[in-house]
């Protein structure tokens, strides 16, 4: 039997070609398409679009009218901002921010009460420490371990003597002074470099063969992560002094910083765990095969793998690290949040509107800086995931 | 004599062998660094004794019984000024649970809704819960606690005398809400909550929810029968409005409020993150197989998606809920009486820091091991059948 005879007995073979079916109305690309398919697809959706709808124009018109058309853009002290009865110029229902008060303060929310005359000395510290790490946040620019070097050991002790001085020529200016955005930033800084090395040790020691070195570091990891940064803080500037011989004083500042670095090191430490279980155990093989000790495998072959593999990890940790810098403010130092809560009840500023200006501003730095590194982790761990193939093949085999 | 011999050659092989095994360089590297250890732990001793003793401070527990006169104006527990400092710990740490379970309940609802509510089709919805996401995931806790608590709540609240009065007789001014307490007693409380207890268990046991549902039915008729024939000494306390005060009712603090508010807000963003990553993780061909079986999307959201995203959800949720609980520790930025509060205000009286410092890690420690072990047994239910 060949094929055609088949064809004839069987009812269920085609003989001519079908006619095309007309196209899919759904698959037609237009404004009215793109509204029915995303906002009006079902009743119930397009219920919930105009409910939306309304609530978002609702918001935009009083977030807009508070915000920029009500707002107090130019001002010497409260009167601007408050009503007559308050004793100001405004009517009394009036309600809008207060960004005079912001314009008026900006140097003490960024600068804190540092000297102005000595103010150059942290714009240098920030415009070299933007510089350096623009070059070693790009992926593409090479020398990343001298990079690396120097923008995680180097800069952080400059500049650590650049604002604090007390040396050579430089007058000496007490932490007290610090606040504002400085500090946040200094904390930050400082303290993801110290976080890096001390979290790469954690992570290293709790792999280790030596048990009572691994015992102590798992011991040391799992404290700290079930207790809250307030707590450590307050054990830096309460403990901490009680610890060392009476002699030795600590500044508050470097205290709390340590707090915040240890603290940190310890989710590092987990983070940098997680991408050394991640490295296939024939590198280790590979390694020690070749008679390599074990600081060679691990800085030149094992960690530089790893580091890759969790940079956005890391990053991530590095983000609630900034916003936890806030936590400062409890153990009363004046960081850009403290900073801005104490401008915003001066006597001369203080009015219903003010706190709230305030904290939209500091908000919105916040916001910027932690968006922006949200955004550089995403774009790293794209750039990694192209290189992630690669590394699953060499698992299998 | 050959006996002897070939003995003493093989005890001499297993000594050496042995030797080997046990590598000196590892055991001296392990003393060196045990001694080491022990140094540090011992200077660190010997000078906060030094210290103690310049500072005149007595460690100890005895502190413990003394009365405390610490303020807490939203205790779980009866307490006043004249109770002891263990009283006074144990109504904060009861405060920071209440204030856990709290923001635990809403967070998770919260973020599921705005997880969900992402993965919808509606476009708007979509991008109105991205922008929520985004914001508050990119906020410092602490930053979004102050700005409700001294930015929002305090300047839009109006002053006691002009209180917001609601329908039940709830009143919202700047002291919080006040609305009408249940007041019974607590042999009730206990009775009706081991008999809804028991009633859960016998629920489980059931295999066909149709059963279920009408033993429930059951169960909360009788329970409402119970509460109205033996709760004759219960009374709801109204609160009455008066010239400068609100008397009676229970009081709902302000601070209560905003820390609540704004870990749940803030929490919540984190959480529809983590869940909704889930839910993405799941491998796109079984929802595809589920749908081409005939299950309608919600069952197979229900059947297939969400026990699978479950795996992936879980481990990352609990590090979500111990950070909450942490965070509850920010109250004292706004004079919520937690136990974070209480301690530190016991800690500037008497000047116990160790003692301090141990009852924080104790109760942080032990709070975050509850809920890693009920949510690891929770992974370990979503995980069982499915060949692990």
């Amino acid at each position: 039997m060949d094929i055609k005879d088949m064809e004839e007995q069987s009812s269920y073979i085609r003989k001519n070609i079908a006619p095309s079916e007309p196209m899919l109305r759904t698959s037609r690309q237009s404004t009215y398409h793109w509204l029915y398919t995303h906002l009006f697809a079902s009743p119930i959706n397009a219920l919930i679009t105009l409910l939306l709808a309304t609530l978002i124009i609702y918001i935009a018109k009083h977030l807009g009218k508070w915000v920029v058309l009500d707002a107090i853009w130019e001002g010497k002290d409260r009167t601007v901002c408050a009503t007559k009865i308050q004793g100001g110029i405004q009517n009394n229902d009036w309600s809008g921010a207060c960004w005079a008060f912001v314009k008026a303060n900006y140097t003490q929310i960024i600068y804190g009460f540092y000297p102005p005359e000595h103010r150059w000395r942290v714009n240098l510290t920030g415009i070299i420490a933007i510089t350096v790490n623009i070059t070693f946040l790009m992926p593409s620019i090479p020398y990343k371990f001298i990079n690396g070097f120097i923008s995680l050991i180097i800069i952080p002790i400059f500049s650590w003597y650049l604002l604090h001085g007390g040396y050579l020529s430089l007058p000496l200016i007490d932490t007290q002074l610090w606040g504002g955005l400085m500090v946040t930033l200094t904390i930050a800084y400082i303290s993801i470099s110290i976080s890096f090395i001390i979290g790469t040790l954690l992570a290293l020691g709790r792999r280790s063969q030596i048990s009572i070195l691994r015992l102590l570091c798992i011991l040391f990891i799992e404290t700290l992560r079930g207790i809250p940064l307030v707590s450590i803080l307050f054990i830096a500037s309460i403990m901490f002094p009680l610890f060392i011989p009476h002699e030795i004083t600590f500044d508050k500042l470097l205290r709390a910083l340590i707090g915040i670095a240890i603290f940190t090191s310890v989710y590092i430490a987990e983070a940098i765990r997680g991408g050394l279980q991640a490295i296939p155990k024939s590198q280790y093989e590979a390694a020690t095969s070749l008679g390599l000790k074990y600081t060679t495998i691990m800085c030149l072959i094992i960690l530089p793998q790893a580091y890759r593999l969790v940079i956005p990890a890391i990053i991530n940790i590095l983000i609630g690290m900034l916003k936890e810098t806030s936590l400062i403010y409890i153990v009363s130092m004046f960081d850009l949040l403290g900073m801005i809560r104490i401008t915003s009840i001066q006597a001369n500023w203080i009015t219903p509107q003010t706190p709230a200006t305030a904290f939209v501003t500091v908000a919105f730095v916040y916001w910027v800086l932690c968006f922006m590194m949200s955004r550089y982790a995403y774009f790293i761990e794209k750039r990694i995931n192209l290189f992630k193939q690669p590394m699953i093949r060499s698992k299998n085999r | 004599m050959s006996i002897y011999y070939r003995t003493s050659q093989y005890l001499k092989k297993r000594i050496f062998f042995f030797l080997e095994k046990i590598n000196i360089r590892s055991l001296l590297l392990q003393l060196g660094i045990f001694f080491l250890f022990g140094f540090f732990v011992s200077w660190i001793i010997h000078n906060t004794i030094i210290n103690l003793t310049q500072l005149r401070i007595t460690s100890g527990l005895g502190f413990l019984k003394m009365r405390a006169g610490i303020s807490i104006p939203d205790s779980f527990i009866p307490y006043s000024e004249d109770s002891s400092y263990t009283l006074a710990l144990i109504s904060g740490l009861l405060n920071t649970i209440l204030m856990s379970v709290f923001c635990i309940f809403t967070s998770s609802i919260l973020g599921l809704t705005i997880a969900f509510s992402r993965l919808s089709q509606n476009w708007l919805l979509q991008k109105l819960c991205m922008i929520y996401v985004e914001i508050f995931r990119n906020l410092p806790p602490l930053l979004i606690i102050l700005f409700l608590y001294f930015g929002i709540l305090q300047e839009i609240l109006p002053p006691v005398q002009k209180s917001l009065s609601l329908p039940f007789h709830i009143y919202i001014n700047q002291r919080g809400i006040y609305c009408p307490a249940l007041h019974f007693q607590k042999i009730w409380l206990w009775s009706s909550s081991i008999i809804c207890l028991s009633g859960f268990f016998i629920i489980r046991r059931i295999k066909n929810p149709f059963n279920q549902y009408i033993l429930l039915l059951h169960l909360m008729i009788s329970l409402a029968f119970i509460v109205w024939l033996f709760y004759h000494d219960t009374f709801l306390e109204l609160p009455k409005l008066e010239t400068f005060n609100i008397t009676g009712g229970r009081n709902i603090s302000l601070e209560f409020l905003a820390l609540f508010l704004s870990l749940s807000l803030y929490t919540s963003a984190l959480i529809s993150e983590t869940i909704r990553t889930g839910i993405e993780g799941v491998n796109n061909s079984l929802k595809e197989t589920g749908l081409s079986l005939g299950l309608a999307p919600g069952l197979v959201m229900r059947l297939i998606t969400m026990p699978l995203a479950l795996r992936i959800i879980i481990p990352p949720l609990t590090s979500q809920y111990v950070n909450l609980i942490k965070n509850t520790s920010l109250g004292i930025a706004i004079g919520y009486s937690e136990l974070m509060r209480i301690s530190n205000t016991v800690l500037n009286q008497t000047n116990q820091s160790l003692a301090v410092v141990i009852i924080w890690m104790g109760s942080y420690l032990s709070l975050s091991l509850i809920v890693s072990t009920v949510m690891n047994w929770l992974n370990k239910t979503t995980l069982r059948g499915h060949g692990h």
